[in-house]
């Protein structure tokens, strides 16, 4: 919506001669806060990446951006895991979803990963991060997987070659069911990536087809041609696509939808500051502690008439 | 300030009997209708006073006026705008009708600017009152060549303009919901054309207007801040005329004349921007920018009907619609988005003695938005609206000279529909649930006395009584309190279930005390009830933006307000001058809740998502005038602090409001070059705009997000701009001596009586003018927005935030011409 304005302001700003220029604000940087991707899957250890925010006033200083000197436990309630630290070079088979990082030219992710606890559907996972004298904590459940009925690759006209993801969804009756689909091309993506995430507001109890775009990897430069631009959220024929479609619960929805609008409205000079809220407690900490119930499914290769 | 509310309560209850009972010596009533003797319509706020004396008042809406005087002989002066001064003798033995037609004085060379009585300014209980006649407002620079009464407001001290491309306005620290904006008494909910480039008001139909900014009379209620009542003209019930311009971007026309002459008359007036109709052609065909477009156009008109000696009836009404398409055929992405305004009203005005009048209306104000979406096979649509029904009682009694007494009844059923919305994806259509429509019945009585105590005191006490009720068909979302706001149930309730109902009293009060015939001491109470509201998740007033009526979860907003000022007039009331001081409080204020994502308001009631809490302003105005003379306009300056403090925005902590305002100067002046040549300038000044900023940012999942700082925390660079313009009145003396010459030659031929020679009235009156305007003539670079954007890329390290700011109008030079016969 607010997208539509931006054009239409637009247009008739530059009816009248509207202009944009770089001015010079001095603004007074924030306190240094804890950023958190907590997550943990059914089947799988929870993964803990911990980071700073960088203040403005010094925005292309990223030296002490990574956090590796926290104390980081995931409890069932019952047994206590402690995570170590994970330094994983780049590899293409990783399951995992947490993003890579470059730095001094090697391309990298460093992150807490647990041992002793594996995720299982239904059950909650308390969090406790220790650093710098503060501790931070909070919960997460892993909801109940909901499988796609059929997915399947169909191109978009006036292509035939490049198209969007396209699945069935049959979403179970019930209000308060929230989702988020991962994909990933074996090779050509680093990890699985986040395309779309949404809750059964709209869709309870509903069978139909929706699309999922292919997702960008944030960190890696965009080409500024037109091929790229033209496709850029399309998925080629000869694609092999592995899809992760996980439920999460409300908090997390609510976490990732803004995170979606806080992203879109980067740059966006008609957008209001969007404040991204977080599950977790304690003081100067931002981001999210996240339960997915994951499901999975292939679209192969479409061989082309 | 609680005692202090209390005890103005009570004064007040005290005061209203004593008032009403307060007798005088027998006296005569002198009463009638002041018009233009020209064109038969209203003389709007014409001065008549008694020579010698300190009696005196103003022509109501209708022209009407009334004096009680005792037994004698007094000598009547009529002062109206634009047509000069009238004296008249009159002997008061009976209750005496005396109407009055005026002459404009088209050929007075120094138009004098002059609304009410010469010393309105010390004389009247008035505070925080403008009133701007539309000769007034033309003389300004407008825009694009187009007189707008919205811009004019927003030269006034205590009235703040949110920057360039934007039609709101923001009085004394409120919000712009909070100002009631009338036209012809009817509701007008979006003023805003061309996302505020222009006001929904064209110059050509408004006859004047006034803006209360502080001691709101009880007869208006509803809202916090200010009304701005705009009254359209009346037709001449005497000839044909019209006119009209040719701008830059838009034209408009206007005629008016008599349906029955003397007795009933129309008015008509039209405008269409053509923005659209000039970019077009750039495109290639079945090009995108060849087929989408932008416009806007608007109709006015009114009719006047005189029925008897003692009624009258007008019948205006008001359409205006924005229209925006585009159109992406390769992409199969269609946009279709309107809004608009439609106002109908119906007013009966009816005298039963020369002492009471009554004035009866039937009101419709319709406001639409849509917006339709349509991007291959899947479709969305949006629709919201409020639509007022309304009803209006007002008695006008003047029982002795020293009252003037105003009650009546107003009524409004409102049906908001908030965004509602429709999404398909082939054959199957989304749930996006029904649009829960709001329905309430809003109501008030209230009473005012405008009582001169003693020559020196004058005093103005109202009371108000509102009452407000939500009813069915309604469906309250029940949302799960402790985790984020899901809906979790709904509650139904059916067609005229009470839902929710709020009531109060909201007393008035202004005084004016006279040191002396040049100066006086003024101070006025206000306590106002708002049951409709609006909240915005955009920093921009956008078309879409909703009013939300009180419900169980949205209480009444609550204002006091508390001003003293002091008035002086100088040389035989030439020049005013006024610094008036205000505190105001308010409850019950509303903010979207952070972390509110547009589409939260979709199979939700908005209110679900809104927080409440209060604001505060206080500050100060400064207002000189010249009203005569080859040079006059005005200056004026404001210093004022207006904050807010939620518990739940900003960690509870109290920020200032977007639009607080530290400083704030407009200078608009006037100067009559010659008979042909006038010149004007405005030049403001305001405070930059307080903005929530980022102050650092942070990586998930390897995006860059933006973290924002505390609200309102940073300052935008000041705003200032001067414009300028020139107009130029055709000289005719020679062309119309050439058709004299020309015409009597003819008739020479024919052998016809040369003298009978005379040319046709319409091309004896006609006129036209050019204008010449140039906006912001320093090309100061005044921020429009300002945002931030990321640049470089974190592969290469050299990420960073750059500040850069969007500015709308660089100098801008335009030119229109006008005419009128």
């Amino acid at each position: 919506m607010k997208k539509i304005y931006y054009i239409l302001i637009s247009i008739v700003a530059l009816s009248f001669v509207a202009c944009t220029e770089d001015i010079n604000l001095t603004i007074v940087g924030s306190e240094r806060k804890l950023v958190v991707e907590g997550r943990i899957e059914n089947g799988n250890v929870a993964e803990v990446l911990i980071t700073r925010n960088i203040p403005i006033s010094k925005s292309n200083d990223l030296s002490d951006v990574l956090v590796t000197d926290a104390k980081v436990y995931v409890s069932d309630g019952v047994i206590t895991d402690t995570l170590a630290l994970f330094i994983d070079t780049l590899s293409n088979d990783t399951t995992s979803s947490l993003p890579f990082v470059y730095f001094e030219d090697k391309t990298f992710r460093v992150y807490y990963k647990g041992s002793k606890i594996v995720g299982a559907v239904g059950n909650t996972y308390f969090l406790t991060i220790e650093h710098e004298g503060k501790t931070y904590t909070s919960s997460t459940l892993i909801p109940t997987p909901v499988a796609m009925d059929s997915i399947w690759w169909k191109p978009e006209p006036p292509s035939d070659t490049a198209g969007f993801a396209w699945a069935h969804l049959t979403e179970p009756a019930g209000i308060g069911n929230a989702y988020i689909w991962y994909a990933k091309r074996p090779t050509k993506d680093l990890r699985y990536l986040y395309a779309s995430v949404f809750d059964d507001k709209f869709i309870d109890g509903k069978s139909f087809d929706t699309y999922f775009i292919k997702p960008d990897d944030p960190i890696l430069p965009k080409p500024d041609t037109e091929e790229f631009r033209a496709t850029r959220f399309m998925y080629k024929y000869s694609d092999t696509v592995y899809v992760k479609f996980c439920s999460i619960d409300y908090q997390v929805f609510r976490f990732y939808l803004t995170l979606e609008t806080a992203v879109q409205s980067n740059g966006n000079p008609f957008a209001s500051p969007v404040a991204v809220p977080t599950n977790i407690e304690g003081d100067n900490v931002i981001g999210v502690w996240g339960g997915f119930g994951v499901t999975r499914d292939t679209i192969m290769p479409t061989v082309l008439p | 300030m609680k005692t202090g509310r209390k005890l103005l309560h009570a004064c007040l209850l005290c005061l209203l009997p004593a008032l009403l009972t307060a007798q005088d010596k027998p006296k005569y009533t002198l009463s009638g209708y002041i018009k233009d003797a020209a064109t038969n319509e209203a003389s709007i706020g014409a001065s008549v006073g008694v020579k010698g004396t300190t009696i005196g008042t103003v022509s109501d809406v209708n022209g009407f006026y009334s004096l009680s005087l005792e037994e004698g002989t007094y000598t009547i002066v009529i002062n109206y705008v634009g047509f000069g001064v009238i004296e008249k003798q009159v002997e008061i033995t009976k209750n005496t009708v005396l109407n009055f037609g005026m002459k404009a004085k088209t050929q007075l060379k120094t138009v004098k600017i002059l609304a009410d009585r010469p010393d309105h300014n010390v004389s009247s209980t008035e505070m925080g009152t403008v009133r701007l006649d539309m000769s007034e407002i033309e003389k300004i620079p407008a825009f694009m060549g187009e007189v707008d009464v919205l811009k004019t407001v927003q030269l006034l001290p205590g009235v703040t303009s949110a920057g360039d491309g934007n039609a709101g306005f923001y009085v004394r620290g409120g919000g712009p919901d909070q100002n009631l904006i009338l036209m012809d008494g009817a509701t007008v909910y979006n003023a805003a054309h061309l996302l505020g480039f222009f006001s929904v008001f064209n110059g050509n139909a408004v006859g004047n207007m006034k803006l209360y900014k502080g001691g709101m009379p009880a007869k208006f209620g509803g809202r916090l801040a200010s009304v701005l009542d705009i009254t359209m003209k009346d037709g001449s019930t005497k000839d044909f005329h019209a006119n009209g311009g040719i701008g830059l971007i838009a034209s408009r026309l206007t005629v008016e004349g008599p349906i029955k002459k003397d007795t009933s008359s129309f008015i008509v007036s039209a405008r269409r921007t053509y923005i659209d109709a000039l970019v077009r052609p750039f495109g290639k065909e079945g090009s995108t920018l060849r087929n989408s477009g932008y416009y806007f156009y608007d109709v006015n008109g009114k009719g006047k009907f005189i029925l008897s000696k003692k009624d009258r009836l007008f019948v205006s009404g008001y359409y205006g619609k924005d229209l925006f398409l585009f159109k992406d055929n390769e992409a199969e992405f269609n946009i279709e988005n309107s809004w608009g305004n439609g106002l109908g009203v119906i007013r009966w005005n009816h005298m039963f003695s020369d002492k009471l009048t009554l004035n009866t209306s039937a009101i419709l104000s319709d406001y639409k938005f849509s917006f339709d979406v349509e991007q291959t096979s899947l479709r969305f649509k949006l629709f919201s609206g409020i639509q007022d029904w309304s009803g209006k009682v007002a008695f006008s009694y003047f029982p002795t000279i020293r009252h003037d007494v105003n009650f009546g009844a107003d009524y409004t059923y409102h049906i908001v529909s908030p965004i509602s919305a429709a999404a398909s994806s082939g054959d199957v259509e989304f749930d996006l649930g029904e649009a829960v429509k709001n329905n309430s019945h809003e109501m008030a009585i209230y009473l005012s006395d405008d009582y001169e105590v003693t020559p020196k005191l004058n005093i103005h006490a109202g009371l108000r009584y509102s009452y407000f009720m939500q009813v069915g068909p309604f469906t309250r979302f029940i949302t799960d309190s402790i985790n984020t706001g899901q809906v979790i149930d709904s509650v139904a309730y059916g067609a005229g279930d009470v839902v929710q109902d709020y009531g109060g009293l909201e007393p008035r009060f202004n005084m004016r005390y006279s040191l002396n015939d040049k100066s006086s001491i003024k101070a006025a109470y206000t306590y106002n009830l708002q049951y409709i509201h609006l909240a915005s998740l955009s920093s921009l007033s956008l078309p879409s933006d909703t009013w939300t009526p009180s419900s169980e979860l949205v209480k009444p907003q609550k204002g006091s307000q508390y001003s003293v000022g002091y008035f002086r007039n100088f040389k035989d009331n030439a020049y005013e001058s006024s610094i008036e001081v205000y505190y105001k409080e308010m409850k019950n204020q509303i903010e979207y809740k952070e972390g509110t994502l547009p589409s939260d308001d979709v199979k939700n009631n908005a209110d679900n998502q809104f927080t409440f809490g209060r604001g505060w302003a206080y500050g100060a105005e400064f207002f000189f005038k010249k009203r005569f003379g080859k040079l006059n306009g005005w200056v004026g300056y404001t210093l004022s602090y207006t904050k807010r403090q939620f518990d739940e925005v900003n960690l509870g902590r109290e920020y200032f409001a977007k639009y607080d305002r530290r400083h704030d100067v407009s200078l608009a002046a006037n100067y009559e070059l010659s008979d042909h040549w006038t010149l004007s300038a405005v030049w403001v000044y305001g405070t930059g705009n307080a903005i929530t900023v980022p102050v650092a940012y942070y990586f998930i999942d390897g995006n860059f997000v933006t973290e924002y700082g505390a609200r309102n925390d940073f300052r935008m660079p000041a705003y200032h701009r001067l414009d300028i313009s020139a107009t130029y009145k055709v000289d005719r003396t020679e062309s119309l001596a050439k058709r004299l010459e020309k015409k009597t030659k003819r008739y020479k031929k024919k052998g016809k009586d040369t003298n009978n020679v005379a040319l046709k009235d319409w091309y004896k009156n006609y006129e036209s003018s050019w204008n010449f305007s140039v906006y912001n003539v320093y090309n100061r670079h005044n921020p429009y927005i300002v945002y931030f954007a990321s640049e470089g890329s974190v592969a290469t390290n050299d990420y960073a935030i750059q500040a850069k700011q969007m500015y709308l109008f660089p100098i801008l030079p335009s030119v229109t011409w006008n005419f009128k016969f």
